[in-house]
């Protein structure tokens, strides 16, 4: 993988508001690592804003405040520690990633019907999403 | 299992006042973001769905629209070639 010097964690550290059109580049190119993912039926289960590294084209991290205003740049996924085959057995637990992007259906019991795994990638891609369009972190599950 | 807080659990069954009170954003976006917020995941979109219905990009809206215009430009030129063999044929 390339040389990815920041990710939208850091990103949002600068205080840049999220335009529509930057939310949409996140959104699409999100969307074509996680299809990719989904395609040979493997699932993240820990997307955030944290798993997305910018891919830079020039290896320079000396223009690390400029990154949103570059056309050259891409969003990638990283951070695969929590991903598995998308098929749950009845009555396991998935529910070890970030509770605050975690899908609801990962907290219930559905021991008759098992949830399609890969909604709840796009559950959590929504909250990530949802926190960089509101410029607040999601609700914690603790508070 | 934690307790869940007010606000997580709102988000969770499909409550999301703040986001429809944002004013920088289309009412396209902020509706994309709900349905992925869906508490039910049947009705949230797959990462396909929404890169081939709501995250094309306005390059991507153009190409398609030329290539459906080119394609009633083909349909055109077949006709009148026809019309033409037609015609060809009829005035020997």
């Amino acid at each position: 993988m390339e040389y990815c010097p920041s990710n939208l964690r850091n990103i949002e550290g600068l205080h840049i508001k999220f335009s529509e059109s930057m939310i949409r580049q996140v959104l699409r190119d999100v969307c074509m690592g996680l299809k990719q993912l989904h395609k040979q039926k493997i699932v993240h289960l820990d997307i955030k804003p944290g798993s997305y590294f910018r891919l830079f084209r020039c290896i320079n991290s000396q223009c690390l405040e400029n990154i949103l205003y570059s056309r050259t740049h891409k969003y990638k996924i990283a951070d695969l520690g929590l991903s598995r085959i998308a098929e749950r057995q009845a009555g396991e637990d998935i529910n070890e990633g970030d509770s605050r992007y975690l899908a609801p259906e990962l907290l219930s019991d559905y021991s008759e019907n098992l949830p399609d795994l890969t909604k709840a990638d796009i559950f959590s891609l929504g909250v990530t999403i949802y926190e960089l369009m509101t410029g607040m972190p999601p609700p914690s599950s603790l508070a | 299992m934690p307790k869940n807080g007010p606000e997580w659990r709102a988000i969770r069954s499909g409550h999301l006042p703040r986001l429809e009170n944002l004013r920088d954003y289309s009412n396209s976006l902020k509706s994309i973001i709900k349905m992925m917020l869906s508490p039910n995941p049947d009705q949230r979109p797959s990462a396909q769905d929404l890169l081939e219905n709501s995250l094309q990009s306005e390059l991507e809206l153009e190409l398609r629209w030329e290539k459906a215009q080119n394609l009633q430009l083909k349909k055109k030129i077949k006709e009148y070639e026809q019309k033409l063999r037609i015609h060809r044929k009829n005035s020997f």
